[in-house]
Protein backbone atom coordinates (compact mmCIF):
# COMPACT_ATOMS: atom_id res chain seq x y z
CA UNK A 1 0.00 0.00 0.00
CA UNK A 2 0.80 3.53 -0.44
CA UNK A 3 3.47 4.32 2.24
CA UNK A 4 3.01 1.65 4.32
CA UNK A 5 6.54 1.32 4.55
CA UNK A 6 7.20 5.23 5.64
CA UNK A 7 5.80 3.59 9.11
CA UNK A 8 7.96 1.17 9.63
CA UNK A 9 10.99 3.23 11.28
CA UNK A 10 14.35 2.37 9.53
CA UNK A 11 12.86 1.93 6.51
CA UNK A 12 15.50 1.09 3.74
CA UNK A 13 16.80 3.34 1.09
CA UNK A 14 15.05 3.38 -2.47
CA UNK A 15 11.14 4.34 -3.06
CA UNK A 16 10.14 3.58 0.29
CA UNK A 17 13.03 6.07 1.84
CA UNK A 18 11.91 8.79 4.19
CA UNK A 19 11.10 11.49 1.68
CA UNK A 20 12.64 14.39 3.26
CA UNK A 21 12.47 16.53 0.37
CA UNK A 22 8.41 16.50 0.65
CA UNK A 23 9.18 17.18 4.69
CA UNK A 24 11.19 20.26 3.69
CA UNK A 25 8.90 21.31 0.69
CA UNK A 26 5.91 21.32 2.98
CA UNK A 27 7.36 22.89 5.77
CA UNK A 28 8.08 25.55 3.31
CA UNK A 29 5.02 25.69 1.61
CA UNK A 30 2.90 26.13 4.95
CA UNK A 31 5.57 28.21 6.55
CA UNK A 32 5.74 30.92 3.04
CA UNK A 33 1.73 30.80 3.20
CA UNK A 34 1.44 31.33 6.69
CA UNK A 35 4.19 34.27 5.79
CA UNK A 36 2.30 35.70 2.73
CA UNK A 37 -1.32 35.64 4.47
CA UNK A 38 0.03 37.33 7.20
CA UNK A 39 1.20 40.08 5.57
CA UNK A 40 -0.68 40.79 2.84
CA UNK A 41 -4.21 39.29 4.14
CA UNK A 42 -4.45 38.97 8.14
CA UNK A 43 -2.81 41.38 9.05
CA UNK A 44 -5.09 44.51 7.06
CA UNK A 45 -8.21 42.30 8.27
CA UNK A 46 -7.28 42.43 11.56
CA UNK A 47 -6.25 45.69 11.46
CA UNK A 48 -9.87 46.61 10.29
CA UNK A 49 -11.48 44.21 12.52
CA UNK A 50 -9.03 46.09 15.47
CA UNK A 51 -10.22 49.42 14.47
CA UNK A 52 -14.17 47.90 13.93
CA UNK A 53 -13.87 46.89 17.41
CA UNK A 54 -12.32 50.41 18.78
CA UNK A 55 -15.06 52.33 16.84
CA UNK A 56 -18.13 50.44 18.06
CA UNK A 57 -16.37 50.94 21.31
CA UNK A 58 -15.55 54.75 20.99
CA UNK A 59 -19.00 54.63 19.44
CA UNK A 60 -21.02 53.07 23.06
CA UNK A 61 -19.18 55.30 24.83
CA UNK A 62 -19.82 58.51 23.42
CA UNK A 63 -23.76 56.79 23.44
CA UNK A 64 -22.84 56.48 27.06
CA UNK A 65 -21.64 59.96 27.35
CA UNK A 66 -24.73 61.57 25.60
CA UNK A 67 -27.14 59.79 26.77
CA UNK A 68 -25.92 60.96 30.41
CA UNK A 69 -25.29 64.20 28.97
CA UNK A 70 -29.17 64.60 27.39
CA UNK A 71 -30.44 63.35 30.85
CA UNK A 72 -28.57 65.85 32.59
CA UNK A 73 -29.97 68.63 29.99
CA UNK A 74 -33.57 66.88 30.66
CA UNK A 75 -33.14 67.43 33.96
CA UNK A 76 -32.15 70.76 34.06
CA UNK A 77 -34.71 71.29 32.08
CA UNK A 78 -37.07 70.34 34.47
CA UNK A 79 -35.80 72.52 36.96
CA UNK A 80 -35.84 75.37 34.89
CA UNK A 81 -39.29 75.04 33.89
CA UNK A 82 -40.42 74.77 37.86
CA UNK A 83 -38.61 77.23 38.46
CA UNK A 84 -40.01 79.25 35.34
CA UNK A 85 -43.44 78.34 36.19
CA UNK A 86 -43.15 79.30 40.04
CA UNK A 87 -41.98 82.41 38.79
CA UNK A 88 -44.73 83.35 36.43
CA UNK A 89 -47.20 82.05 39.29
CA UNK A 90 -45.14 85.05 41.73
CA UNK A 91 -45.35 87.46 38.13
CA UNK A 92 -48.92 86.64 37.84
CA UNK A 93 -49.97 87.26 41.48
CA UNK A 94 -47.96 90.60 42.14
CA UNK A 95 -49.60 91.56 38.84
CA UNK A 96 -52.72 90.71 40.22
CA UNK A 97 -51.96 92.47 43.49
CA UNK A 98 -50.94 95.45 42.23
CA UNK A 99 -54.07 96.22 39.69
CA UNK A 100 -56.37 94.94 42.73
CA UNK A 101 -54.26 98.15 45.08
CA UNK A 102 -54.12 100.24 41.59
CA UNK A 103 -58.40 99.57 40.90
CA UNK A 104 -58.87 100.42 44.76
CA UNK A 105 -56.93 103.83 44.59
CA UNK A 106 -58.36 104.59 40.94
CA UNK A 107 -61.73 104.15 42.44
CA UNK A 108 -61.07 106.05 46.23
CA UNK A 109 -59.49 109.16 43.79
CA UNK A 110 -62.26 108.80 41.61
CA UNK A 111 -64.79 108.83 44.48
CA UNK A 112 -63.00 111.47 46.34
CA UNK A 113 -63.04 113.75 43.89
CA UNK A 114 -66.68 112.96 42.58
CA UNK A 115 -67.24 114.05 46.48
CA UNK A 116 -65.32 117.23 46.46
CA UNK A 117 -67.00 118.24 42.94
CA UNK A 118 -70.05 117.46 44.20
CA UNK A 119 -69.60 119.28 47.49
CA UNK A 120 -68.13 122.20 45.41
CA UNK A 121 -71.07 122.04 43.00
CA UNK A 122 -73.58 121.69 46.02
CA UNK A 123 -71.94 125.00 47.55
CA UNK A 124 -71.54 126.64 44.44
CA UNK A 125 -75.29 125.81 44.11
CA UNK A 126 -76.39 127.11 47.62
CA UNK A 127 -74.16 130.45 46.75
CA UNK A 128 -75.87 130.92 43.71
CA UNK A 129 -78.97 129.96 45.49
CA UNK A 130 -78.29 132.09 47.85
CA UNK A 131 -76.90 135.41 45.37
CA UNK A 132 -80.04 134.50 43.29
CA UNK A 133 -82.47 134.38 46.29
CA UNK A 134 -81.10 138.29 47.05
CA UNK A 135 -81.35 139.43 44.05
CA UNK A 136 -84.63 138.28 44.02
CA UNK A 137 -85.43 139.33 46.89
CA UNK A 138 -84.33 142.98 46.13
CA UNK A 139 -85.73 143.14 42.65
CA UNK A 140 -88.59 141.90 44.39
CA UNK A 141 -89.10 144.65 46.49
CA UNK A 142 -88.17 147.05 43.55
CA UNK A 143 -91.01 145.93 41.73
CA UNK A 144 -93.46 145.41 44.29
CA UNK A 145 -93.28 148.94 45.60
CA UNK A 146 -93.24 150.01 41.51
CA UNK A 147 -96.57 147.65 41.67
CA UNK A 148 -97.59 149.33 44.84
CA UNK A 149 -96.29 153.13 44.37
CA UNK A 150 -98.21 152.60 40.69
CA UNK A 151 -101.52 151.18 42.16
CA UNK A 152 -101.92 153.19 45.18
CA UNK A 153 -99.99 155.92 42.97
CA UNK A 154 -98.18 158.32 45.71
CA UNK A 155 -100.75 157.62 48.55
CA UNK A 156 -98.80 155.78 50.85
CA UNK A 157 -94.83 157.31 51.72
CA UNK A 158 -92.42 155.33 49.87
CA UNK A 159 -89.89 154.73 52.56
CA UNK A 160 -93.27 153.78 54.95
CA UNK A 161 -94.37 151.45 52.25
CA UNK A 162 -90.74 149.93 51.50
CA UNK A 163 -90.49 149.16 55.15
CA UNK A 164 -93.93 147.72 54.91
CA UNK A 165 -93.05 145.60 52.06
CA UNK A 166 -90.33 144.42 53.19
CA UNK A 167 -91.81 143.63 56.88
CA UNK A 168 -94.15 141.29 54.25
CA UNK A 169 -91.19 139.75 52.17
CA UNK A 170 -89.25 138.74 55.22
CA UNK A 171 -92.24 136.72 56.63
CA UNK A 172 -92.54 135.47 53.55
CA UNK A 173 -88.67 134.11 53.54
CA UNK A 174 -89.39 132.92 57.38
CA UNK A 175 -92.13 130.92 55.71
CA UNK A 176 -90.11 129.69 52.93
CA UNK A 177 -87.47 128.43 55.11
CA UNK A 178 -89.33 127.29 57.23
CA UNK A 179 -91.19 124.74 54.55
CA UNK B 1 -6.15 0.19 -7.11
CA UNK B 2 -2.83 -0.12 -6.79
CA UNK B 3 -1.34 3.82 -6.78
CA UNK B 4 2.24 4.04 -6.68
CA UNK B 5 4.18 7.55 -6.07
CA UNK B 6 5.92 10.21 -8.14
CA UNK B 7 9.26 9.77 -6.14
CA UNK B 8 11.89 12.07 -7.22
CA UNK B 9 15.49 11.82 -6.08
CA UNK B 10 16.78 15.92 -6.08
CA UNK B 11 20.53 15.90 -4.66
CA UNK B 12 19.82 12.77 -2.24
CA UNK B 13 16.21 14.17 -0.97
CA UNK B 14 13.48 12.21 -2.07
CA UNK B 15 10.49 14.35 -3.36
CA UNK B 16 6.76 13.11 -3.86
CA UNK B 17 6.34 15.12 -6.57
CA UNK B 18 2.31 14.64 -6.23
CA UNK B 19 2.28 15.81 -2.14
CA UNK B 20 4.15 18.67 -2.92
CA UNK B 21 2.17 19.54 -6.60
CA UNK B 22 -1.31 18.99 -4.13
CA UNK B 23 0.13 20.71 -1.23
CA UNK B 24 1.12 24.18 -2.88
CA UNK B 25 -2.10 23.79 -4.79
CA UNK B 26 -3.96 23.98 -1.70
CA UNK B 27 -1.93 26.60 -0.36
CA UNK B 28 -2.33 28.73 -3.61
CA UNK B 29 -6.11 28.29 -3.07
CA UNK B 30 -6.07 29.68 0.64
CA UNK B 31 -3.76 32.28 -0.67
CA UNK B 32 -6.02 33.55 -3.66
CA UNK B 33 -9.42 33.15 -1.93
CA UNK B 34 -7.55 35.05 1.38
CA UNK B 35 -6.60 37.61 -0.73
CA UNK B 36 -9.63 38.17 -2.93
CA UNK B 37 -11.54 38.28 0.71
CA UNK B 38 -9.13 41.47 1.74
CA UNK B 39 -8.94 43.38 -1.54
CA UNK B 40 -12.16 45.40 -0.52
CA UNK B 41 -11.95 45.79 3.52
CA UNK B 42 -15.00 47.39 5.32
CA UNK B 43 -16.12 48.37 8.40
CA UNK B 44 -19.25 46.51 7.58
CA UNK B 45 -17.55 43.30 6.05
CA UNK B 46 -20.01 41.55 3.15
CA UNK B 47 -19.44 38.62 0.91
CA UNK B 48 -15.64 36.72 1.28
CA UNK B 49 -14.27 39.27 4.06
CA UNK B 50 -17.51 38.09 6.25
CA UNK B 51 -16.66 34.63 5.44
CA UNK B 52 -13.53 35.34 6.89
CA UNK B 53 -13.74 36.92 9.71
CA UNK B 54 -16.38 34.53 10.53
CA UNK B 55 -13.29 31.84 10.65
CA UNK B 56 -11.40 34.44 12.48
CA UNK B 57 -14.39 34.05 14.98
CA UNK B 58 -14.20 29.93 15.26
CA UNK B 59 -10.29 30.10 15.80
CA UNK B 60 -10.77 33.23 18.27
CA UNK B 61 -13.13 31.01 20.11
CA UNK B 62 -11.35 27.57 20.19
CA UNK B 63 -8.27 29.89 21.30
CA UNK B 64 -10.18 31.55 23.78
CA UNK B 65 -11.61 27.88 24.97
CA UNK B 66 -7.72 26.93 25.25
CA UNK B 67 -5.61 29.83 27.22
CA UNK B 68 -6.22 33.18 27.99
CA UNK B 69 -6.37 35.94 24.77
CA UNK B 70 -3.05 37.45 26.09
CA UNK B 71 -1.09 34.39 25.06
CA UNK B 72 -2.86 32.78 23.06
CA UNK B 73 -3.79 35.59 20.48
CA UNK B 74 -0.34 35.36 18.93
CA UNK B 75 -1.77 31.89 17.41
CA UNK B 76 -4.74 33.24 15.46
CA UNK B 77 -3.13 33.37 12.03
CA UNK B 78 -1.62 30.00 12.66
CA UNK B 79 -4.67 28.55 13.41
CA UNK B 80 -6.71 30.33 10.56
CA UNK B 81 -4.32 29.29 8.24
CA UNK B 82 -4.15 25.53 9.38
CA UNK B 83 -8.03 25.64 9.85
CA UNK B 84 -8.42 26.93 6.00
CA UNK B 85 -5.25 25.02 4.53
CA UNK B 86 -6.25 21.73 6.03
CA UNK B 87 -9.80 21.79 4.90
CA UNK B 88 -8.95 22.89 1.45
CA UNK B 89 -6.81 20.09 1.77
CA UNK B 90 -8.94 17.95 2.53
CA UNK B 91 -11.63 18.73 -0.21
CA UNK B 92 -9.16 18.65 -3.27
CA UNK B 93 -9.61 14.76 -3.19
CA UNK B 94 -12.82 14.57 -3.04
CA UNK B 95 -14.40 15.33 -6.60
CA UNK B 96 -11.66 13.27 -8.91
CA UNK B 97 -8.04 11.82 -8.73
CA UNK B 98 -5.74 11.74 -11.43
CA UNK B 99 -3.01 8.87 -11.51
CA UNK B 100 -0.75 8.76 -14.56
CA UNK B 101 1.50 5.64 -15.63
CA UNK B 102 -0.05 4.32 -12.04
CA UNK B 103 1.57 7.03 -10.32
CA UNK B 104 -1.80 9.05 -8.41
CA UNK B 105 -1.06 12.61 -8.75
CA UNK B 106 -4.14 14.25 -8.09
CA UNK B 107 -5.69 13.88 -4.54
CA UNK B 108 -5.63 15.07 -0.82
CA UNK B 109 -1.83 16.21 -0.23
CA UNK B 110 -3.44 15.38 3.44
CA UNK B 111 -3.63 11.71 2.14
CA UNK B 112 -0.13 11.30 2.20
CA UNK B 113 1.93 10.81 5.93
CA UNK B 114 4.64 12.84 5.21
CA UNK B 115 2.37 15.75 4.79
CA UNK B 116 0.55 15.35 7.67
CA UNK B 117 2.99 14.19 9.77
CA UNK B 118 5.16 16.99 9.11
CA UNK B 119 2.61 19.50 10.03
CA UNK B 120 2.04 17.96 13.49
CA UNK B 121 5.48 17.78 14.12
CA UNK B 122 5.97 21.28 12.93
CA UNK B 123 3.40 22.31 15.64
CA UNK B 124 4.33 20.13 18.83
CA UNK B 125 7.73 22.13 17.79
CA UNK B 126 6.23 25.05 17.91
CA UNK B 127 4.37 24.79 20.96
CA UNK B 128 8.00 23.30 22.49
CA UNK B 129 9.61 26.88 21.17
CA UNK B 130 6.36 28.89 22.21
CA UNK B 131 6.86 27.15 25.69
CA UNK B 132 10.29 28.20 26.22
CA UNK B 133 9.87 31.43 24.70
CA UNK B 134 7.04 32.69 26.78
CA UNK B 135 7.66 30.86 29.99
CA UNK B 136 11.49 30.49 29.93
CA UNK B 137 13.78 27.37 30.19
CA UNK B 138 13.54 26.92 33.55
CA UNK B 139 9.48 26.90 33.89
CA UNK B 140 9.18 25.08 30.69
CA UNK B 141 11.64 22.05 31.71
CA UNK B 142 9.78 21.94 35.46
CA UNK B 143 6.52 20.97 33.07
CA UNK B 144 8.05 17.79 32.33
CA UNK B 145 7.67 17.17 36.06
CA UNK B 146 4.59 18.17 36.50
CA UNK B 147 2.01 16.64 37.87
CA UNK B 148 4.66 14.02 39.86
CA UNK B 149 8.14 14.19 38.94
CA UNK B 150 8.09 9.98 37.89
CA UNK B 151 6.27 10.78 35.41
CA UNK B 152 8.79 12.05 33.25
CA UNK B 153 9.40 9.32 31.05
CA UNK B 154 5.24 9.49 30.10
CA UNK B 155 5.71 13.10 29.34
CA UNK B 156 8.57 12.67 26.90
CA UNK B 157 7.04 9.57 25.55
CA UNK B 158 3.71 12.07 25.14
CA UNK B 159 5.06 14.59 23.21
CA UNK B 160 5.82 12.11 20.23
CA UNK B 161 2.55 10.66 20.85
CA UNK B 162 0.67 13.70 20.47
CA UNK B 163 2.65 14.59 17.10
CA UNK B 164 1.58 10.77 15.59
CA UNK B 165 -2.04 10.89 16.85
CA UNK B 166 -2.10 14.64 15.39
CA UNK B 167 -0.33 13.33 12.08
CA UNK B 168 -1.77 10.02 11.81
CA UNK B 169 -5.75 11.31 12.48
CA UNK B 170 -5.76 13.53 10.23
CA UNK B 171 -3.98 11.05 7.34
CA UNK B 172 -6.01 7.90 8.18
CA UNK B 173 -9.68 9.88 7.60
CA UNK B 174 -8.59 11.49 4.64
CA UNK B 175 -6.65 8.49 3.18
CA UNK B 176 -9.67 6.21 4.27
CA UNK B 177 -12.29 7.83 2.39
CA UNK B 178 -10.49 8.83 -0.52
CA UNK B 179 -9.68 4.94 -0.60
CA UNK B 180 -13.11 4.28 -0.56
CA UNK B 181 -14.19 6.77 -3.05
CA UNK B 182 -11.36 5.35 -5.52
CA UNK B 183 -13.22 1.82 -4.60
CA UNK B 184 -16.49 2.92 -5.80
CA UNK B 185 -14.77 4.67 -8.95
CA UNK B 186 -13.46 1.31 -10.19
CA UNK B 187 -16.68 -0.52 -9.03
CA UNK B 188 -18.88 1.69 -11.15
CA UNK B 189 -16.06 1.40 -14.34
CA UNK B 190 -15.05 -1.92 -14.02
CA UNK B 191 -18.98 -3.07 -15.00
CA UNK B 192 -18.50 -1.58 -19.03
CA UNK B 193 -16.03 -5.04 -18.99
CA UNK B 194 -18.81 -7.15 -19.47
CA UNK B 195 -21.44 -5.61 -21.11
CA UNK B 196 -22.90 -2.42 -21.68
CA UNK B 197 -25.96 -2.94 -19.59
CA UNK B 198 -24.12 -4.13 -16.65
CA UNK B 199 -21.91 -0.94 -16.84
CA UNK B 200 -25.07 1.22 -16.32
CA UNK B 201 -26.55 -0.88 -13.30
CA UNK B 202 -23.01 -1.40 -11.80
CA UNK B 203 -22.69 2.32 -12.32
CA UNK B 204 -25.72 3.09 -10.95
CA UNK B 205 -25.11 1.29 -7.60
CA UNK B 206 -22.17 2.34 -7.04
CA UNK B 207 -23.40 6.18 -7.64
CA UNK B 208 -25.28 6.00 -4.85
CA UNK B 209 -23.26 5.30 -1.69
CA UNK B 210 -20.30 7.11 -3.94
CA UNK B 211 -22.87 10.34 -3.33
CA UNK B 212 -23.68 9.76 0.30
CA UNK B 213 -19.72 9.10 1.36
CA UNK B 214 -19.12 12.12 -0.79
CA UNK B 215 -21.13 13.86 1.45
CA UNK B 216 -19.59 12.24 4.25
CA UNK B 217 -16.26 13.16 3.60
CA UNK B 218 -17.04 16.85 2.89
CA UNK B 219 -18.44 16.27 6.25
CA UNK B 220 -15.15 14.83 7.91
CA UNK B 221 -12.59 16.67 5.76
CA UNK B 222 -14.12 19.97 7.99
CA UNK B 223 -14.05 18.09 10.92
CA UNK B 224 -10.29 16.80 10.57
CA UNK B 225 -9.36 20.48 9.74
CA UNK B 226 -11.38 22.07 12.99
CA UNK B 227 -10.29 19.22 15.27
CA UNK B 228 -6.62 20.03 14.03
CA UNK B 229 -6.56 23.26 14.76
CA UNK B 230 -8.27 22.53 17.98
CA UNK B 231 -5.54 20.03 19.25
CA UNK B 232 -2.78 22.48 17.82
CA UNK B 233 -4.29 25.13 20.54
CA UNK B 234 -4.46 22.32 23.07
CA UNK B 235 -0.87 21.32 23.03
CA UNK B 236 -0.27 25.15 22.85
CA UNK B 237 -1.88 26.05 25.85
CA UNK B 238 -0.17 23.20 27.76
CA UNK B 239 3.04 24.54 26.61
CA UNK B 240 2.52 28.35 27.58
CA UNK B 241 0.29 28.27 30.13
CA UNK B 242 1.42 28.45 33.75
CA UNK B 243 -1.07 26.61 35.39
CA UNK B 244 -0.18 23.44 34.26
Amino acid sequence: MLNANLLVLGASAGASAVPYGTIIFQLLIFLVLLALLRKYAFGPLMNVMKEREQHINSQLDSAEKQNNESKELVNKLREDQKAARVESATLLENARKQAETQKEEIITAARNEADSLKNAAVLEIQREKALAVQALQEQMASISIQIASKILEKEIDEADNANLVKGYLSEIQKVGEAK
Amino acid sequence: MEHGQPLYEVFGLYFNASSILMSFISALIVFVVCILATRTLALRPKGLQLFLEWIFDLVKNMIGSTMDWKTGGRFLTLGVTLIMYIFVANMLGLPFSVSVDHNLWWKSPTADPVITLTMAAMIVILSHYYGVKLLGPKEYSKGFLKPLPFLLPLKIIEEFANTLTLGLRLYGNIFAGEILLGMLAVLGATGFEASFGTGILQSFFASIPMLIWQGFSIFVGAIQAFIFTMLTMVYMAHKVSHDH
